[in-house]
């Protein structure tokens, strides 16, 4: 089949994927394209370092030429059979650092060190396995260093700018991962003893598209990494500072197994609910007084309503109505006369 | 002849006439209020979903009033907590070196710790009774201090705070729906809800709870309602204001649970999309896809490609299922949809303090309009018998009451009080209720006759009741009642009482776990659903001798005045 189908077994991913890789444009042209296939990759510059290139893989893998044409290994990075210049294989996802300095491929699996190849299965062959990514790095330096042995030492390092930053995310690159190894050694040269750590002395592995890499502190003499407690313990004071310079947060920039301090809740003196419970209370207690008092002074006029009623009532005793010129005689109510002729038999004779 | 004394109507002690209502609009929202509670929020909705006596109406009453004050307390303390931002209840504290959240709270959620474990601090077992919640007494001494402040003259109080505790529910009510249905996923709800299950409406247990859950919604066999009409004018319209009542009780309910539907559908929609945004990251973290690369629509095809290409790490990544279904269907009633499914809800909602400030402030108006008519329901008798002397004022009478109910009902403020409150709700509230409507009822009917019940009722109305009233009170009502009293009976005694308790040293925390209760308490459950019923064939019995007694002393008295009156004369 030619270079540009491959014949996939499986559901075609959705067509988004390809296009977010890759995470800057190379010069020259290209970058994968399509979900269903390869194109093959012209480059017509060198890669310069820094170039991050992500290819999309199938399962299968073509048969046919292998497209590198145009590519050009850098001098002195001829593959080395048989060092160990694959990231090692490992059942957990999380691919231990590689051998750092003598790596110049951070590679998944299955992909033998050296130029940007087709991925071809490293030893031991895991087909199962597909390539994702693939990323070339040179050499920092010519000259070989010891192999260094920081996996106990080595954190993890997550990040989710998209999440964070939304559309203003920027890209990661060499430039950010030099900010970034900034900060781990002004973090460094804050714990006591440690002051000359220098950026160099902060490296940086397998980087993946994710945009999570692992990281050890070697120190001066570079034969050695940093035990893990003193790395945690300077990035644990200085995460703010870290998370400030990146524009995230905790959840966005994790360090794996490096545990956050959670913000202390900042509780007001008083809690709140108690002022306003205060608030409520009182005009309650106000309100319920204030009904009370008025019962009270109802009540009160009340009963002197009838002794007061009886007073006016003596006032107009000796003021003398006149109606149509006749006076009339005022009522005599004062004493109370009982009118005979009302009285009821019953109440002339004394009750049982 | 003797001038006959005026007609004495059932006066109150100070010699005054009784008290009436300013205009027939108090009447019915105190009937209405009194009838729409908490259950028409949280009850109604959730039975939608899964299937789509006067001394003893005094105890009742009171018993209930207790309780139900409790649970104003609770309300009232959410409300309080409302006015921050962040709410309280959003997110988990830190434990105490700062490393990450308290375990009992990030095992279950922050909803569910803020209201377990920072409101009630409940305990795991209801024989552990804890000491008292101070927060808790404080606010509940604050809600008594509003019900005895809007009590204290009787309905003449009553009448004018009704006015605003009636109304405004439905106010914030017609505010949430605007804002329910505006919310993404309340469409879904809303579908969840009107979607007629049909295997399930062939349960009968469904219909039982349909019966009790509008019988308990009208607030009957309380003497709450009996307590309101005696203030009304004798001649009045009572089957009118009874169908009105009925009708606006039904439609508050309907109208509540389309809201409740669209908020759950707000919130299952919600933790829907969580689940996958979980999903998401683990593969994202686990592949090494860029950030964001997957949004929710994609998912499922990346998860099926995944699986035929890389089933062993997949399987490895213990990824959750995400259902909406599933999330629709975690349906919660009482106490549950209110203060941990409605406050998540809400968590969710831009502008959150404020929602939360209306909906609980709306649940305390419900609540109020409810206990004043259970308030009523115990003073009104104890005016009527006269209990009191009468210079007695009646603000002296109201606050004894609402202080002895205090006093009560700081049981329930101790770390066990939301398992004697479930007691409380189940037992109490329940057979009592049924028992008493019957007793109503069939006293009406058959003892006290239908033919001079139908005369009164065209004295009152001016009409006599049609065909259908008069068939439904001589056959339909007691019959329903009787059969739901036999199911309640039924269901009761298939096992033994059980009760949910929050325990984190369970196994399966967060789920609650099953617990049988003791002895003792099973024995207080029998006294609480039975003794107000058995209250009245004594007081029939007291009556009855009462009477005896006096016929005896009529009888020998004239016996006494025969001998006398021949001589007179």
């Amino acid at each position: 089949p030619p270079a540009d189908h491959a014949p996939h077994s499986s559901a075609p991913l959705p067509e988004r994927f390809p296009e977010r890789e890759p995470l800057r444009s190379l010069p020259g042209e290209a970058h994968a394209r399509g979900h269903l296939g390869y194109a093959p990759l012209r480059l017509a510059t060198p890669l310069t370092p820094g170039d991050v290139i992500s290819l999309h893989t199938s399962r299968q893998r073509p048969p046919g030429p292998r497209p590198r044409q145009g590519l050009k290994s850098r001098p002195g990075h001829a593959p080395r059979v048989g060092a160990p210049s694959c990231c090692p294989l490992s059942q957990d996802l999380d691919f231990p650092p590689c051998s750092l300095p003598w790596l110049y491929l951070y590679c998944r699996p299955s992909v033998p060190s050296g130029a940007l190849a087709w991925p071809r299965p490293c030893s031991p062959p895991r087909p199962t396995l597909q390539s994702w990514t693939i990323f070339v790095r040179p050499l920092r330096t010519a000259k070989p260093r010891p192999h260094i042995d920081g996996a106990e030492n080595a954190f993890k390092v997550r990040l989710s700018i998209r999440t964070a930053l939304g559309d203003k995310a920027y890209a990661w690159d060499t430039n950010e991962e030099y900010l970034f190894k900034a900060m781990v050694a002004f973090s460094m040269r804050k714990v006591a003893n440690r002051e000359k750590t220098e950026i160099s002395h902060v490296l940086l592995c397998n980087v993946t598209q994710r945009v999570s890499f692992w990281f050890v502190v070697t120190d001066p003499s570079e034969k050695h990494t940093l035990p893990a407690v003193e790395v945690q313990e300077a990035i644990r004071m200085n995460r703010n500072r870290i998370n400030n310079a990146f524009f995230l947060n905790d959840q966005t920039l994790e360090f794996l197994k490096i545990p956050s301090t959670l913000i202390p809740p900042t509780d007001p003196p008083v809690p709140i609910w108690i002022i306003i419970f205060g608030v409520i209370f009182c005009i309650v207690i106000v309100a319920i007084i204030l009904l009370i008092l008025s019962g009270i002074r109802q009540r009160r006029r009340k009963d002197k309503g009838p002794s007061e009623v009886d007073d006016t009532e003596d006032k107009c005793e000796n003021t003398i109505t006149i109606e149509n010129g006749i006076p009339c005689d005022p009522l005599d109510t004062k004493g109370g006369h009982v009118n005979d002729a009302f009285m009821t038999e019953d109440e002339r004779l004394t009750p049982l | 002849m003797a001038l006959a004394p005026g007609p004495d109507l059932l006066g109150d002690g100070s010699g005054d006439e009784r008290p009436k209502w300013d205009n027939k609009l108090q009447y019915l929202l105190s009937c209405v209020g009194f009838a729409v509670g908490l259950g028409n929020i949280w009850r109604f909705p959730y039975l939608c979903q899964t299937y789509g006596g006067g001394l003893g109406c005094f105890t009742v009453s009171s018993l209930i009033g207790i309780y139900y004050n409790t649970v104003l307390t609770w309300v009232l303390w959410y409300l309080l907590n409302s006015f921050q931002n962040p709410l309280p209840w959003s997110a988990c504290p830190p434990d105490r070196n700062l490393t990450g959240f308290v375990e009992e709270c990030q095992r279950s959620s922050s909803v569910s710790y803020f209201w377990y474990r920072q409101t009630l601090n409940v305990t795991a077992d209801i024989n552990d009774s804890g000491s008292i919640q101070w927060q808790l007494l404080v606010c509940l001494v604050a809600s008594w201090a509003i019900v005895y402040l809007c009590i204290i003259r009787g309905i003449e109080t009553t009448g004018k705070a009704i006015y605003f505790t009636a109304l405004f529910p439905y106010l914030v009510l017609t505010i949430f729906l605007i804002r329910g249905l505006t919310l993404p996923g309340a469409t879904e709800g809303l579908t969840y809800l009107f979607t007629p299950k049909m295997q399930i409406l062939q349960n009968p247990r469904v219909w039982l709870d349909a019966a009790t859950q509008i019988f308990f919604s009208l607030s009957l066999g309380f003497g709450g309602h009996i307590a309101f009409s005696s203030y009304n004018p004798p001649r009045n319209n009572c089957k009118k204001d009874a169908v009105t009542i009925a009708l606006v009780n039904s439609m508050t309910s309907l109208y509540a649970a389309i809201i409740v539907f669209s908020v759950l559908g707000f919130k299952a929609a919600n933790d829907h999309g969580r689940c996958l945004d979980r999903n998401i990251l683990s593969l994202i973290n686990a592949f090494d896809f860029p950030d964001q690369s997957i949004s929710r629509d994609d998912y499922a095809a990346v998860l099926a490609h995944l699986n035929v290409t890389q089933p062993e790490r997949v399987a490895g990544l213990g990824l959750e299922s995400c259902h909406l279904e599933d999330f629709l269907d975690k349906s919660a009633s009482g106490t549950g949809l209110a203060f941990i499914v409605f406050t998540e809800a809400i968590l969710h909602m831009p502008g959150a303090p404020g929602w939360a400030v209306l909906f609980f402030g709306m649940l305390f108006t419900l609540g109020l309009s409810s206990m004043f008519g259970n308030m009523e329901a115990v003073i009104t008798p104890l005016l009527d018998m006269g209990v009191m002397p009468r210079w007695v004022p009646k603000e002296v009478l109201t606050g004894v009451a609402c202080l002895s109910c205090f006093l009560a009902s700081i049981h329930f403020t101790l770390h066990s009080g939301n398992y004697w409150l479930e007691v409380f709700d189940r037992y109490a509230a329940s057979l009592n209720l049924v028992i008493f409507a019957f007793l109503e009822v069939v006293g009406i009917v058959y003892i006290y006759g239908m033919n001079r019940f139908c005369d009164d009722v065209a004295w009152m109305t001016g009409r006599r009741p049609s065909l259908y009233w008069r068939v439904t009170w001589k056959v339909v009502s007691p019959l329903l009642l009787l059969t739901i009293f036999v199911a309640y009976i039924a269901l009761l005694a298939r096992a033994p009482p059980s009760y949910r308790a929050w325990n984190p040293q369970y196994d399966q925390f967060p789920t609650q776990q099953e617990n049988v209760y003791p002895g003792w308490v099973q024995v207080t459950c029998m006294l609480l659903s039975f003794l107000p019923v058995l209250l009245v064939p004594a007081v029939a019995l007291a009556q009855l001798l009462v009477r005896h007694r006096r016929k005896k002393k009529a009888a020998l008295q004239d016996m006494h005045l025969k001998p006398q009156d021949s001589g007179a004369c």
